[in-house]
This record gives C-alpha cells, sequence and structure tokens, in this order.
C-alpha cells in the first residue's frame, strides 16, 4: 500500500514534471516565435514598410487599404516590402525606424502637442517623409483647417504650396497628367519642400478610400472606376516618390518621358 | 536845403545797404614763378638696370632746379612710401626702396598740395609700379589729380647680358584634365635678334617647349598650356638654357608647384529596388555641388504585372551595354546597392571591365548589400575587388557600430579626437547585416557591435579604391540622430576617400600661387555646411608655415555675408609657404584644407628691369604733361607757367570791423533827425 502510495506518487511527480516541461517548451516556442515576430516587425534594412501616424481621433480612416497597397506594390514593382502596418505614436522611437508615414484623417480633429510637433519636425529634417491624406472632403475647417497649423509648426521654413504638376510624384512610376482621387477635393497636391523634394505631402483626395474594400472584397467607397485608378496610380507614385526621390527628374530620363507624354 | 536833406539821406542808405552786406576788398599777391613738385623715384629698380642714369637724375636737379630763381621746387623721393627731400640729402640719396608705388606718390603729393598752388609734377621713374593697384586703375584716376605730369624716363644704355625669369603667373585654380595657362614673363638683355627655348619641366622632365625670339631688349611673356591628367601636389619649373657672359645664371631657373583639383566628381549609381537607403544616399549625393550623378534604379522586375501600357509608365530601358562597355569609364566612381547583375543579360566580359575600372583605371567602386547578399558576386572577377569574402547569409540582427578606426578620415566628425569618439560612440542603432569575412589587406572600419561582422570595409585595389557597405540601414545615420549631419558628413567623406578627391570641400582655400619675396598673399576662405551652404559664424583658422619652418595660427574673421573669411599675409622669406586652413561651427568640424605659395627669392624691384615708357607716356597724356628724356632733360623747354597767376591774399580791406564806421552812421542818423526838427520837416 505504502508502496502503491509511493509509486503514485512518483508517477504524479513524473506527470508534473512532463507538463512543467511541456509549459517550458511551449513557453519557449511562443517566445521564439513572439521574438521572431519583432525582429521581423523591426528589422527592415531598406525595405518599405507602410507606417501609419496614430493619434487621438479617427486617426485610421481606412484601416485595410495599407494591405492591398503593400501586396500591389509585391506584384507590380521590384519594391520589397514588409507586409505589416507599422502603427505609431507621434513620440515612439519607432517613428525614426520609419522613413515614410501616413496621417490619415477625416472628420476628427488632429491635436499634437509641443513634443510631438518637435518630433515630427525633427523626423523631416532627418530626411522623413510625410504623406497626409484627407478623406472629409471639406476645405478650410475640420481636419484640414488642423493640419495645415500643424505643418505650419512641422516645416515653418518651407510653407505648404502647390505640387507642380510636372515634378517628380507624377512621374515616379506612372506617368500622371492630373491629380485625381476617390473624391477630387483639390486638382493639385501640396507639399512642403526641404532641399530638392517634398517631405511632406498633402492630398484632400481622399486617396486610401480608394482602395478600401469589405471582406467579399466590393470596394466600400463608392466613385467611378477611372477615377479610381487614377487615385490608386497617384499614391502609388507617392510611395515610389519616397523610395526614389526626384530620380525622374534626372536628365536621363527627360527624353524618354517627353517622347512618351507626346 | 532840400538838395542837402536828399544827399543825407542817399548817403545813409547807401551806408545801411553796405552795411548788411558788408564787402571786403582783397588784395592778393602777383604769381610770376611757377611751383612745381618733383618726384624721384628712388627705389632699387632704379639702379638695377644702370647706376648712372640715378646719378644723372640726381645731377639734373641740382643743376636746373636748385638754386633755381625762375621756379619754386619742392622735392620728394617716393618708392612704396612718398617723402619730403631737402636740398642737402639729394646728393647721398639711394636708389633702396622695395617698391615703386607711383599711384601713392601722386596722390600723396595732390594731398599735399591741396589749398596751395602746384603748377606742374616733375616725374622721375622707370615707371615700373609694382604694387596692387595696376596700371589701368592708376590711368583711370589720373584724371581727378588735374596737374600737368612731366614724366622723366631713364635710358637703357651698356646693360650688361641676362636672361631673367622675372614672375611667373598661375591660375588661381586648376582642375584636372582642363585647360590652364602659366604665364612666365622674361626679361631680356643683350640677345637681340635670337630665338630662345624655354622649357615647363615636372619633376624634371619636359613636358613643352616654346621659343622666345627676341628682337630687342626688353620684356617677354611666354605662355604654357597645361591639362594635368592628374590631381594633387605636382611640381613644376621653367628653365632657360644659359649663355655665356649672362650676368646671372640662377634666375635661368624658377621653380614652383600647383594644386590640381580633380573635376566634379562623376559617379554611376545602380541600385536594384527602390529602398530607404537608395532614397537617403541619393538625396545626400544630388546635393552636393561637387557631384554629378547618373543613377539607374530598377522599379520592375520581369515578374512584375502592370496592368497598364508601356507608355503609361515612366520607366527607361537599362542601357546595360552602353554602360558597362562605353560609359562606364567616363565616371569616376560606380555604386552597386543592393544591385543582382544575374537578373540581366550581363556579358561576363562587363563584369571584368568593372575591375578593371577599378584595378586598372584607378577608379573607385561602392557597393552596398542588402535584400540581395554579395554572395552573388562569388567566382565573378567583381569578387576580386571586393574588401570582404561574403556568404549568403542575412542576419537581421540589430545592431550598434563598434568603430574600429576611429582616426580614420571617413569617421572624422570632430577635430577633436575625444568629441569625435563620443559622436562615434553615440551612432544610432542600425539592423540586418549581409555577413561576411575580411580579406587580408582590409581595413574594416566598424563592425557589428556583439557579433563582430564586418558593416563598412575599405581597401585599395590595383589604382583604385573600393568601400562595401554590408548593411542597408545606414540611412538610420540620419533618420536616427538629431540631425543628418553624421550621415551626410560620412558619405561626404567617404566619397572624397574614394575618389581620392580634394574638390569636395566645405573648407576652401584660395589665393594667388606665386609670388615675389616681400609681397603680401590675400588669403580667402570659403566655409560651407555639409549640404554645401555658406557659414558666415565659423570659427576659422589659418595654420602658416613658413619656409625657415616656424608657425603662426591666424584666426581669420568672415568678410562678407557669403561665407567667405580673408586675411593677408606678408611673404618675406623665399621657398613655399604651407597654409593649412580649419574651419568649426557650432562645435561641429567642418573640415580643412591646405595649399602652398612659392615665394620667390626676386624682389618685385628686380622682376622687371626695362623701363615702362609707355606707361610714363600714358600718365603724361593723361594729364597734359609730356613724356622727357633724361639725357636730354632741360627745364627751360617745358616752358611751365603759374596756372593761377593770382595766388595768396597780399592784404584785406575791411572798414565793417571798425567802431567808428558805425559811430559816424549814428551821428549820420542824429544830425539829419536834428536838421529835420529844426526846419519844421518833421
Amino acid at each position: 500500500m505504502i508502496t502503491q502510495i509511493f509509486k503514485d506518487d512518483t508517477t504524479y511527480r513524473e506527470h508534473k514534471l512532463h507538463r512543467l516541461k511541456l509549459f517550458l517548451i511551449g513557453l519557449y516556442v511562443i517566445l521564439t516565435f513572439n521574438f521572431l515576430l519583432l525582429t521581423c516587425l523591426y528589422s527592415q534594412g531598406g525595405k518599405f514598410i507602410f507606417s501609419q501616424l496614430q493619434y487621438a481621433g479617427g486617426w485610421d480612416t481606412r484601416p485595410t487599404a495599407w494591405d492591398r497597397i503593400s501586396e500591389y506594390l509585391l506584384t507590380t514593382t521590384s519594391i520589397k516590402s514588409i507586409p505589416e502596418r507599422r502603427i505609431i505614436k507621434p513620440n515612439d522611437e519607432i517613428l525614426f525606424w520609419s522613413p515614410f508615414i501616413v496621417i490619415a484623417g477625416s472628420n476628427d480633429i488632429l491635436k499634437l502637442n509641443d513634443s510631438e510637433i518637435h518630433t515630427l519636425k525633427r523626423y523631416i529634417i532627418c530626411g522623413g517623409m510625410i504623406f497626409i491624406d484627407d478623406s472629409s472632403g471639406k476645405k478650410g475647417y475640420g481636419f484640414d483647417k488642423e493640419i495645415r497649423e500643424i505643418i505650419k509648426k512641422i516645416s515653418p521654413e518651407n510653407p505648404i504650396e502647390k505640387i507642380p504638376i510636372n515634378d517628380a510624384i507624377f512621374k515616379s512610376f506612372y506617368l500622371l497628367k492630373s491629380v485625381s482621387g476617390r473624391i477630387i477635393t483639390n486638382r493639385y497636391l501640396e507639399g512642403c519642400k526641404i532641399g530638392e523634394r517634398y517631405s511632406i505631402i498633402y492630398s484632400q483626395n481622399d486617396l486610401f478610400g480608394a482602395w478600401e474594400k469589405d471582406n467579399l472584397g466590393n470596394y466600400i467607397y463608392p466613385c467611378n472606376e477611372q477615377q479610381r485608378w487614377e487615385a490608386k496610380k497617384l499614391l502609388l507614385n507617392i510611395i515610389l516618390y519616397s523610395l526614389t526621390g526626384t530620380y525622374k527628374s534626372d536628365t536621363i530620363h527627360k527624353s524618354f518621358i517627353q517622347n512618351k507624354l507626346k | 536845403m532840400k538838395k542837402i536833406f536828399l544827399f543825407f539821406r542817399l548817403f545813409i542808405f547807401l551806408m545801411l545797404i553796405l552795411l548788411v552786406f558788408q564787402p571786403i576788398k582783397k588784395v592778393y599777391n602777383k604769381r610770376n614763378i611757377p611751383s612745381v613738385a618733383l618726384l624721384i623715384d628712388n627705389s632699387s629698380s632704379m639702379k638695377n638696370i644702370d647706376i648712372k642714369q640715378f646719378e644723372k637724375v640726381k645731377g639734373t636737379v641740382k643743376s636746373q632746379f636748385i638754386n633755381n630763381s625762375k621756379i619754386n621746387s619742392y622735392l620728394f623721393t617716393f618708392s612704396d612710401t612718398i617723402n619730403e627731400l631737402k636740398e642737402q640729402e639729394l646728393q647721398s640719396l639711394k636708389a633702396q626702396g622695395s617698391r615703386t608705388d607711383i599711384y601713392n606718390a601722386l596722390e600723396k603729393t595732390k594731398t599735399n598740395f591741396l589749398g596751395k598752388n602746384l603748377d606742374a609734377i616733375i616725374l622721375f621713374s622707370d615707371g615700373n609700379h609694382n604694387t596692387d593697384t595696376s596700371n589701368a586703375e592708376i590711368l583711370n584716376d589720373l584724371y581727378n589729380l588735374k596737374i600737368p605730369v612731366y614724366s622723366v624716363k631713364y635710358e637703357l644704355t651698356n646693360v650688361p647680358k641676362n636672361i631673367l625669369i622675372s614672375k611667373i603667373e598661375l591660375p588661381e585654380i586648376v582642375f584636372r584634365n582642363t585647360n590652364a595657362s602659366i604665364i612666365a614673363k622674361i626679361s631680356v638683355f643683350g640677345f637681340s635678334n635670337k630665338s630662345i627655348p624655354v622649357y615647363l619641366k615636372s619633376d624634371d622632365s619636359i613636358i613643352q617647349t616654346n621659343t622666345l625670339n627676341v628682337t630687342n631688349d626688353g620684356l617677354y611673356e611666354i605662355s604654357f598650356n597645361i591639362a594635368p591628367d592628374k590631381a594633387g601636389l605636382i611640381n613644376y619649373s621653367i628653365e632657360i638654357p644659359t649663355y655665356q657672359d649672362e650676368k646671372s645664371y640662377s634666375d635661368n631657373i624658377k621653380k614652383f608647384s600647383l594644386l590640381v583639383e580633380p573635376e566634379k566628381i562623376r559617379i554611376l549609381y545602380l541600385c536594384g529596388q527602390p529602398s530607404f537607403n537608395y532614397s537617403f544616399l541619393r538625396t545626400t549625393l544630388k546635393n552636393d555641388p561637387n557631384i554629378e550623378l547618373v543613377s539607374f534604379v530598377i522599379l520592375r522586375n520581369p515578374e512584375n504585372i502592370v496592368a497598364v501600357s508601356d507608355s503609361e509608365l515612366s520607366l527607361i530601358p537599362f542601357p546595360i551595354d552602353e554602360i558597362f562597355t562605353r560609359e562606364i569609364f567616363n565616371f569616376d566612381m560606380l555604386i552597386f546597392d543592393n544591385f543582382n547583375y544575374s537578373r540581366f543579360a550581363i556579358n561576363p566580359q562587363y563584369l571584368v571591365n568593372i575591375k578593371n575600372f577599378v584595378y586598372g583605371y584607378g577608379k573607385s567602386f561602392l557597393i552596398i548589400s542588402g535584400e540581395i547578399p554579395l554572395s552573388i558576386y562569388q567566382n565573378t572577377p567583381i569578387a576580386d575587388i571586393l574588401p570582404v569574402n561574403p556568404t549568403s547569409e542575412l542576419s537581421t540582427e540589430k545592431f550598434y557600430l563598434h568603430i574600429l578606426r576611429p582616426e580614420n578620415s571617413i569617421l572624422k566628425f570632430s577635430d577633436d579626437n575625444v568629441e569625435n569618439m563620443l559622436v562615434l560612440k553615440n551612432l544610432p542603432e542600425l539592423d540586418t547585416i549581409n555577413i561576411s569575412t575580411t580579406k587580408d589587406k582590409t581595413v574594416t572600419l566598424a563592425e557589428s557591435e556583439k557579433s563582430k561582422h564586418p558593416i563598412i570595409t575599405i581597401s585599395e585595389i590595383g589604382k583604385g579604391r573600393v568601400m562595401c557597405i554590408t548593411t542597408s540601414s545606414l540611412w538610420r545615420l540620419a533618420l536616427g540622430s538629431e540631425n543628418p549631419y553624421k550621415y551626410v558628413k560620412l558619405w561626404g567623406q567617404s566619397i572624397k576617400w574614394l575618389t581620392n578627391s580634394i574638390s569636395m570641400k566645405q573648407v576652401a582655400i584660395s589665393s594667388k600661387k606665386s609670388y615675389n619675396i616681400g609681397d603680401s598673399s590675400v588669403i580667402k576662405i570659403k566655409v560651407k555646411d555639409e549640404y554645401f551652404k555658406p557659414i558666415n559664424n565659423a570659427i576659422v583658422n589659418l595654420h602658416v608655415t613658413k619656409p625657415d619652418n616656424q608657425k603662426e595660427i591666424i584666426n581669420v574673421p568672415p568678410e562678407i555675408e557669403n561665407g567667405e573669411y580673408g586675411t593677408k599675409i606678408s611673404l618675406e622669406l623665399s621657398g613655399e609657404y604651407k597654409l593649412d586652413a580649419y574651419a568649426s561651427y557650432n562645435r561641429k568640424y567642418l573640415g580643412e584644407d591646405k595649399i602652398s605659395l612659392s615665394v620667390f627669392n626676386i624682389s618685385k624691384e628686380s622682376e622687371d628691369n626695362t623701363v615702362n615708357s609707355t606707361f610714363l607716356k600714358n600718365i603724361s597724356d593723361k594729364t597734359n604733361g609730356k613724356l622727357l628724356s633724361i639725357d636730354s632733360f632741360n627745364l627751360n623747354e617745358l616752358n611751365i607757367k603759374p596756372r593761377i597767376t593770382k595766388s595768396d591774399i597780399l592784404y584785406e580791406m575791411n572798414i565793417w570791423n571798425k567802431t567808428y564806421i558805425y559811430l559816424l552812421l549814428i551821428i549820420l542818423f542824429c544830425v539829419e533827425w536834428y536838421l529835420r526838427r529844426k526846419y519844421g520837416l518833421l
């Protein structure tokens, strides 16, 4: 009996140890996986990663567009991108691992404190690029009014201006002759130029809205199909511009592009 | 009675009018004798040709001017300054001044005689003005003088036979493979109707020969056109064969050196895919005015599908054959950034061309690995020029750089070593490494801190230079820092090293390169930030090493609001002056630059041993004077007359400062009033 008890006790202990082993192995696997996931998330080299600024209010106006954009980039261009969306708060250190960030806005007002403004100021001075997409379709108040005030603070020395249609942005991949969007609030893009390239690009034409689909694959936001295609091309060009700068304004491209535009 | 009253009244009115205007009668001295300033050039050049001519000047002045009652003479001597000469000092006057400043002499004479009468200036000189004011500037300013200048020139007789290289004019800046002129001024005496060869030598080899066709004695100019094919400091000399009976043989040779700058650096940048690494590096290179960048990025691979016609795309064909056969050799540097050659139909010979580009042509190659590991180049000619032995392994670890060679010029962010180390220790974190091992003669500048994989390596391959970066996250040095200074600086210095360039200067010192002893050199230093924008408040120090190895540090002040700083240094010794300029701004080291100045043992005064009759004649013509010869000088023939016959006021008649005039006036008023009252006329 005593032996049986001891036997049972030993079996119990073995079970316990076995369970502990399984738990530790499981923990190790989970930790390793998480580590690899984190490594994968943060290690990017020169690869493109879709990064979006999170702020108090409706920052995520088009929550699935990034996925389709990343997929489209991979199939259409030679860009190597990380199939993740990096969500960044203005004061996150990870901002400085993300040379291209998106600020999306609609009806909610974007408010940034002085420290966040300072961080974004440093970000563009150090070579970062901000693309702002306003999907509200309203000019002069709400998000538009607020973001213009913020742009003034981020880039006081290089005020926002209309981007001419012959700029490298409009030929970085597709040759574009006009500015389109899911909605057309402006027939132009605006931006702040630091040196030879635009470090802030501002669109009020809901370019991300042109990509947004539901789970069944239907476009959520209505738009003329040709206009939607032109909006997609413009957004793709903006991403290419963030990765190649004014490459397409180089002399070597001029005659080719002029011939194609004839 | 009425007549008397009328007279009284008229007289009083007349007196009142005179009282208002207070006329004064001036009586002048009458001038019959002209006043003349005699300017005697006593610079050393006056004795260099023939001392007898200088003695003749003194004799002429003594015999024709001193104690001459028909003329008022004021005696002056001049060289670099002008001084009054007393009559008794004339005999002992020596020609030993170090410069000839005719402009200063004329200007000072005019100032000295301001408000006084001067009817003419008689200038005894050889006309060899040799200060910073050019002859043309002097002639332009002469219309202000308004006094006739009679120039009295030397006559050249009995000059000893000699050939003298008196001056060499060098261009301020010389670029590689660009034409530049070197002008030699040669004084020739006693070799009329002779052809003299003049050689331009570099490191004792004749590189050009010109012939000087001498017709008469005088100063000749000969020029050499050069187009140096290498950059850096090149030693030259101009030499003339020596001839029998020459007064001096040592002045037939002059040595000098030229700092040859490379032309704009041409960089060909091939990138395998759009990436942040490309966008950061491209922006940096594009912002550099010293670089001409041609870049190709592969935007689409054959497997990528684009649902539009080619005409809607901005893509251009990648001209592989043209680039790797012909164009490549027109560039100074080639960059492969994450570039997979095997994706293109690249002829194996093209890779051989790249190897030759570095190895044989002495050009530079920068290779950056990213998604595509460097191992794709294994067993190709490119592998021979890589500083590392690559593997196909990519590590995605995050890492800090561990700097192994902080003293290397590529990693120099501050001229202070401690501060530089601090900057290097605080570089931001990077990620992704293409693992490799270094080759034997490779210099590893930086490795990953923990894993010790080489990250930045350099090596000299054949005649060329190669740099290898095994991470594609170097852009973090810009985005992960407070400002992009370190990133821009690192690339600027890397390209400077790779291309062996001295034109990528943030600090650029310039000055005339050749001088004669006793000259002053005007030094200009241009200071720019890492984006090549001028900086006006930098600290600029100039370290001067004299030919006797004595050193001096000069703090150079800013001159004008475009990042230009300037100073002047006196060159009192012959030989090589070495100038090193260092600049810093807000504790940031901006850079340094150096030049050397050749100072020839020729004084300004022995530079030209001829008589500049043309210049003297022009001075006289501009001022309505005459050019005369010392041999035939005769004061009486000049017929100098006083230009203004009335001179100083002898005396003045002024009644209005006399009290009795006012008393008389009051008495007259009183009498007139009294008489009118008496005769009931009031």
